[in-house]
């Protein structure tokens, strides 16, 4: 036989709350901080450094935790410390034109600082070009070797054109220049009439009066001069050439001539730097092979006072993409917009001509670029958001190098010019930020997570509340509200924030992780503290600060305790009642968490041992709850039936809810209206009953203890405390408690209590007022008397419908008796 | 005999609204050794005037074939402007060209042309009409541009005999023409070669070469020419002068047919 079971506790005023003493947050002037530390979170600060630390490819860092617990400014700071003991060493990048293949910019590679400095190095360059290439092709020396040759030139085309009329002109021909063309004809000799030198063309008729030897030779002179003009007007193509060839062979030489002495001056900044020597040659090279495109145009092709038009040499230009030394220094980026482009840099198109056009001067930095070397820190959440941003940060890091791709050519929105620029190297750690939900989703769901991201840092929901965490708190919120220009609080001030730190973790032997909402709450604070014209947050600030922000979130908790007093929500808080007792849930609104009581109700007939959930089998129950009423309904089998059938049929409702109920922290609730519907015994209406049962009948703690005794408490108010009201809660939950002020108050004056339990036993003889009952023999007025006898009597009927009709016939019992009738 | 030619406009100037507004005739030339003779004034008819009596008041222009007419019309328009003169174009129409074509197997290799082909006197006629067009066309724009008044003529004959006519009382008159051989690189600059032979009409053309390279923007390049040189020697001495300024007397004597570039032929007011 078990032992006696004690009483359930009356939980006394003295364990109601637990408050932080302001004098244990009495702060030394030498321990004044100004900098906000994280407070707490060993684990995941040396899970941060580790990761901050480690060079290692693929050991980046996914942060995650519930938001407002300090994961930005931790990492911060750890990356902040590692820089000052391992500075990192950055570079400058440029892009530069590809003269060979243009689409393909090239990136450069430069010490810090020295980016901007070739960029103005080539702008000056560029300028005195601008003016000494033109000065070039403007000088005498060039028009006077450009005479010379195209003087050379035609000449040579222009006699051996002349030859050929003059060498026909001696055969008795002339060369006649005609809308056709050349042609040859029989010279007339001169006459008196004639000029001297002019030509004329012999008659036909005369023609035909010569000897007939004189005419063959004629026409065999005009066949021969015929092909020699022939001949000589083919070779004046090559001529052409020739010239050509020897003319942008000089406009190369005076261009490389004016682009040396500059270019030679620019090379000397850099001779440590041999890809950049290399493009300056390259550089020389292609202006000297655009020779013809610096010459001015001249003559008819020009309009007037066009002949000085400037040099185009955009073409040199130096794009800065990173500017180490300079707006590019700090090695820690924080990405507030995660998109692809955002990341890994874009390619701009300007329109022309209604086309978009582009080159490597448009291309434009990511934070990659710009955290190259040092640190970028992303929300995971943002940037999964992003489409493509993803995969264009695994892309990155995977392969360590960063390539600009452009979006629109991904998804082949447009088709236009593109260009295809080095790749950057890339040496970079990427700190992602996010909620646990999310870290197990990639773990889950992407491979190369795990490949990249091999350090994880977690954050706690909650800290234990230890004296030194509390005087850390306490810290950090004199360094926010220093940090924000918030007046400071007082240490009564700062002890009730801890407080609420404690109640917003629904643990008082905890506090919750979330310092922003301190802050939040400090804030609000600081608020009133000014209207009231205080030099200090004090306590009644907070006080305000906690009531106000509850009240603003409490649209709907008002609306329910007003439904209850009409009578609309059904809560009875006085009489008694068989199979029906008041439960406590709980809900979030506007982050804020209430309480409520909700009536429950269960019923028994004779059955199969069944016990129907009718949330669930509504869909409105979720799988915890489910799973607690299969273990009530084990712990009822298994204690009262365990050698007879359990020949009952049993079901559980929460009365009046039209949502989703989930969680088994009314399994104790649930359990004692089932055993008050089988022992047909009343449950006082003015208790409230929460905790959850294993199948032993030990009752286990539950979440948002506080808020849910508030809640009863509030609707008992309501109608009028009376000295039987309470609330029966597990015994562990007992620690846990941070009342309100005046839940307390009434509890101290004997308007409210609570009753702590440990077994279903203890809450069985506090709801109905009679003792449970040992479990090996009850006594029959005990509850469990009442119900072995029920069930007994159930178990009896059950077995005589197996057994057939005769033996029913044959006890002559129609109906089982009143478990009240019924011997134990 | 002497035959007369109608001016190009029939009205008086001051009733044409505009200074650039073209008009254009077509009219014949007497055979060659039966032109238009030099230094003889002909009696007008209708307000029109004889050929080889310009008044002060024109720049005549001789053109044929040849490749230069626009750089010639654009050279002279710019003289013209500058003096105030109208433009009095003369396209001549090569006779020579018709009497080849007569030959029944007269053959011409055209520009770009890699075989010799067969032509006809046909052939000229439309190879003349196009070219006049053509003139028509560039005169029209020049003349525009250069806010110049202008008239063209077509003539037939020769060029020289043509110039040697309108050269007669004319103070500045501009031949173009060009050697037959292909063009080559565009110069890097306009030049002007003045011809100096030190008389008074070489002094004129100096300054006339200046006022026309300021308004061309040509430089100019003075040759000093010992006497008794021949204007054959001195074109080879400069082939790629965009024009040159010449004394007109040094050019009665030298042979105008073969000249390789535009010439301007000046002579010194009485």
């Amino acid at each position: 036989m078990a032992a006696q079971r004690p009483p359930a506790e009356v939980v006394t005023p003295d364990r109601l709350v637990t408050r932080c003493d302001p004098a244990a947050l009495a702060q030394d002037v030498a321990d004044e901080v100004t900098d906000a530390r994280i407070v707490g979170q060993v684990r995941a600060a040396e899970a941060v450094a580790y990761g901050i630390a480690m060079g290692r490819a693929g050991h980046h860092l996914f942060v995650m935790g519930p938001p407002g617990v300090g994961k930005r400014t931790l990492v911060q700071h750890v990356i902040e410390d590692h820089l000052a003991q391992h500075p990192v060493a950055r570079d400058d990048w440029v892009y530069v034109n590809n003269f060979a293949q243009p689409h393909q910019p090239i990136s450069l590679r430069l010490p810090p600082g020295r980016a901007v400095q070739l960029r103005d190095h080539m702008r000056e360059l560029c300028e005195d070009l601008r003016t000494t290439i033109p000065a070039t092709f403007e000088s005498e020396e060039y028009a006077a070797a450009v005479e010379r040759l195209n003087a050379e030139f035609k000449e040579r085309a222009e006699q051996a054109v002349l030859a050929v009329g003059e060498k026909a002109q001696r055969q008795g021909l002339v060369m006649v220049r005609t809308p056709v063309g050349l042609s040859f004809a029989p010279r007339k000799p001169p006459g008196p009439e004639d000029l001297q030198g002019e030509q004329a063309v012999l008659d036909p008729k005369a023609f035909e009066a010569l000897p007939a030897e004189e005419r063959a030779r004629l026409q065999q002179a005009m066949l021969d001069a015929q092909d020699e003009l022939m001949r000589t007007l083919r070779s004046s193509v090559r001529l052409r050439k020739e010239h050509a060839d020897r003319l942008r062979e000089l406009n190369r030489s005076m261009t490389r001539v004016a682009v040396a002495h500059a270019v030679d001056d620019a090379k000397a900044h850099y001779t440590d730097l041999p890809d950049v020597l290399a493009y300056f040659e390259a550089m020389r090279n292609d202006i000297t092979e655009k020779a013809n495109h610096f010459r001015p145009t001249q003559g008819e092709e020009a309009a007037e006072g066009d002949a000085m038009a400037e040099v185009d040499l955009a073409a040199y230009e130096i794009n800065v993409l990173v500017d180490a030394a300079g707006s590019d220094g700090a090695p820690m980026v924080s990405v507030d917009h995660p998109t692809c482009q955002q990341l890994i840099g874009r390619v701009d198109h300007i329109a022309r001509m209604g086309t978009l056009v582009t080159d490597y001067r448009l291309i434009k930095p990511g934070a990659l670029h710009r955290a190259n070397g040092g640190y970028v820190l992303i929300d995971a959440f943002k940037l999964l958001s992003q489409p493509l941003a993803w995969d264009a940060l695994k892309r990155a890091l995977l392969s360590a190098h960063i390539r600009i791709e452009s979006l629109a050519e991904m998804i082949s929105l447009v088709s236009t010019v593109q260009l295809e620029p080095a790749p950057i190297p890339l040496r970079v750690k990427v700190v992602l930020f996010g909620e646990r939900e999310i870290c197990e989703l990639l773990q889950w769901l992407d491979r190369d997570f795990a490949q990249l991201f091999r350090v994880i840092a977690d954050f706690s929901d909650d800290l234990p509340r230890a004296q030194d965490t509390q005087r850390a708190l306490a810290a950090s919120l004199r360094a926010q509200a220093h940090r924000q220009a918030m007046l400071l609080p007082s240490d009564g001030a700062l002890a009730r924030l801890v407080d609420q730190g404690a109640r917003e973790s629904g643990d008082a032997t905890r506090i919750g992780a979330s310092v922003r909402r301190l802050v939040d709450v400090m804030a609000e604070a600081d608020h009133h503290a000014r209207r009231a014209g205080r030099e200090r947050i004090e306590v009644d600030d907070i006080v305000t600060a906690v009531a106000a922000r509850r009240r603003r979130a409490s649209r709907i908790d008002e609306r329910l305790r007003e439904e209850v007093e009409r009578g609309m929500l059904m809560i009875a808080t006085a009489g008694e009642r068989v199979g029906q007792i008041n439960g406590l849930m709980v809900y979030e609104a506007g982050g804020e968490t209430f309480g409520e009581p909700v009536r429950i109700s269960a019923t028994t007939r004779l059955g199969d041992g069944e016990v129907i959930d009718i949330q669930r089998e509504t869909h409105l129950g979720g799988p915890v709850h489910a799973k607690g009423v299969l273990i009530l309904a084990a712990f009822l089998g298994a204690r009262y039936s365990r050698l007879q059938p359990h020949a009952i049929h049993g079901s559980l409702v929460f009365e009046q809810t039209y949502g989703i109920v989930e969680g088994d922290s009314a399994s104790l609730a649930e359990l004692l209206a089932l055993l008050s519907s089988i022992a047909d015994v009343p449950i006082r209406q003015s208790v409230a009953v929460t905790g959850s049962v294993n199948q032993f009948g030990d009752v286990q703690p539950i979440g948002g203890v506080n808020e849910k005794i508030e809640g009863f408490y509030d609707a008992c108010a309501a109608r009028g405390l009376d000295g039987t009201h309470g609330v029966v809660l597990p015994q562990a939950n007992v620690a846990q408690l941070m009342l309100r002020d005046d839940v307390i108050e009434a509890v101290a004056a004997g308007r409210f209590t609570l009753h702590a339990v440990q077994h279903v036993d203890q809450a069985i003889e506090v709801v109905t007022g009679l003792p449970a009952g040992a479990q090996a023999a009850p006594l029959p007025d005990s509850v469990s008397g009442r119900i072995l006898a029920r069930l007994r009597e159930y178990a009896r009927l059950h077995e005589g419908e197996r057994r057939g009709p005769r033996r029913r016939r044959h006890d002559g019992a129609a109906h089982p008796p009143r478990a009240s009738e019924a011997a134990p | 005999m002497a035959r007369r030619i109608r001016r190009a406009h029939q009205r008086p100037r001051r009733e044409c609204p505009c200074p650039a507004a073209p008009r254009a005739t077509t009219q014949r030339l007497p055979r060659r050794g039966r032109a238009v003779p030099t230094g003889r004034t002909a009696g007008a008819v209708g307000g029109g005037r004889v050929i080889g009596t310009p008044p002060r008041t024109t720049l005549p222009v001789v053109l044929d074939d040849s490749a230069a007419a626009a750089a010639v019309i654009d050279c002279s328009a710019a003289l013209a402007h500058l003096l105030h003169r109208e433009l009095d174009l003369v396209y001549v129409q090569n006779t020579l060209a018709l009497e080849a074509a007569a030959w029944p197997s007269a053959q011409a290799l055209a520009p770009g042309s890699t075989a010799w082909q067969p032509f006809a006197a046909s052939d000229v006629e439309r190879g003349w009409r196009a070219q006049a067009a053509r003139t028509h066309s560039l005169a029209d724009e020049i003349g525009r541009r250069r806010a110049v008044a202008w008239s063209l003529r077509t003539v037939r004959g020769a060029l020289e005999r043509v110039a040697l006519a309108l050269s007669g009382d004319a103070d500045l008159l501009f031949i173009g023409a060009s050697a037959p051989a292909p063009r080559f690189a565009r110069p890097a600059a306009r030049w002007l070669v003045a011809l100096d032979d030190g008389s008074a009409d070489a002094a004129h053309g100096r300054q006339v070469a200046a006022q026309l390279a300021q308004a061309w923007g040509a430089r100019v390049l003075v040759a000093a020419l010992a006497g008794g040189s021949a204007l054959e020697r001195l074109a080879a001495a400069a082939p790629t002068a965009d024009a040159w300024v010449v004394p007109r007397a040094l050019a009665l004597r030298a042979r105008l047919g073969g000249l390789r570039c535009p010439v301007l032929l000046v002579a010194a007011p009485a």
